[in-house]
């Protein structure tokens, strides 16, 4: 017989932390991608490509570590 | 300075010993904690760069491995998880400095220069010859104060005829370092490539300004960078 697992909120938390993690990676490899990119970018229509691009990724990451800040703040306040 | 990279992520580890050469270090990268520990043993760098999450021996582990051994290498520290104390646990170890991602590479540099600044290494973010100032980070260039706009290219020739100054720098090297196609290959790009610099690096000059030639042609050789005549007021 299967046991049933029983997802407390730690575990989904842990679970969330644990892909936020994962999402860190991509981001990092993708803000440099970028940044090394404006240095190297010869035409005008390339650099505002890039920056606009930039800019979105920005955004992402804001949000991305807001989303950490409270899956922290949530594990925390559960082993509290 | 010597640098190693030590990143699981292929994307992120290759691009950051690209912006780590193109800045001028001398820069290797390697994809797990053995590897890390194989190459420091063989290759002591100034900096190593590495991460936390490495497969077959982690991080944390390689600090505590290389604590035990006699170093003046300087660690910065990179980790995607927002953790104090994994963090106090690094510095600790020995971490002069802990990234979290994502992160700039453009403050990764700052803090890897922050370091060896404290180490009274001195990584030049210019490179300066004459009146010829090139800030090898923004890729701007200036002559006697006026700016000078390069394409990607032809800064990365001149950066690498300014760090060579007085050297002859033969055709096939440039070839082979810059355009990376081999020596054999029939193609003149280096000596258009030469001449649109020359006609930039003159046309940045004053009316009234002394125009000698940075860039000089070696008869049958190559091309060499030389100091410039200073200007007549």
């Amino acid at each position: 017989m299967n046991p049933i697992r029983v997802e407390s909120a730690e575990d989904r938390f842990a679970c969330v932390e644990k892909e936020l993690h994962h999402l860190a990676q991509p981001l990092s490899s993708l803000q440099c991608r970028l940044e090394i990119g404006l240095l190297l970018a010869v035409d005008a229509a390339t650099r505002e490509t890039l920056q606009e691009s930039m800019a979105e990724l920005k955004r992402v990451i804001a949000a991305f570590s807001r989303v950490r800040e409270v899956a922290a703040s949530a594990l925390q306040s559960r082993s509290a | 300075m010597k640098v190693l990279v030590v990143e699981d992520d292929r994307a992120l580890g290759s691009f950051i010993r690209k912006g780590l050469t193109m800045q001028g270090h001398d820069a290797e990268w390697v994809s797990d904690g053995e590897a890390a520990l194989e190459r420091l043993r063989l290759r002591e760098p100034e900096l190593l760069i590495l991460d936390l999450t490495l497969p077959k021996k982690d991080g944390v582990e390689v600090l505590a491995e290389i604590q035990t051994w006699p170093t003046a290498m300087s660690i910065v520290v990179l980790t995607g998880r927002n953790n104090v104390e994994e963090r106090i646990r690094c510095l600790n170890l020995g971490a002069d400095d802990c990234l979290l991602k994502p992160f700039s590479f453009h403050e990764l540099t700052a803090r890897c220069n922050a370091i060896a600044r404290r180490r009274g290494t001195t990584i030049a973010a210019t490179l300066s010859h004459g009146p010829l100032v090139m800030d090898l980070l923004s890729r701007k260039v200036w002559r006697d104060g006026h700016p000078i706009e390069l394409t990607g290219k032809e800064f990365a020739l001149l950066e690498y005829m300014v760090r060579r100054q007085g050297e002859c720098c033969s055709r096939e090297d440039l070839l082979r370092d810059l355009w990376q196609v081999k020596a054999e290959a029939v193609t003149n790009v280096v000596d258009v490539y030469v001449n649109y610099l020359r006609k930039k690096l003159i046309g940045a000059m004053p009316e009234g300004g002394v125009n000698a030639p940075l860039i000089q042609t070696v008869r049958g050789a190559g091309y060499r960078f030389a100091m410039l005549q200073q200007n007549v007021a």
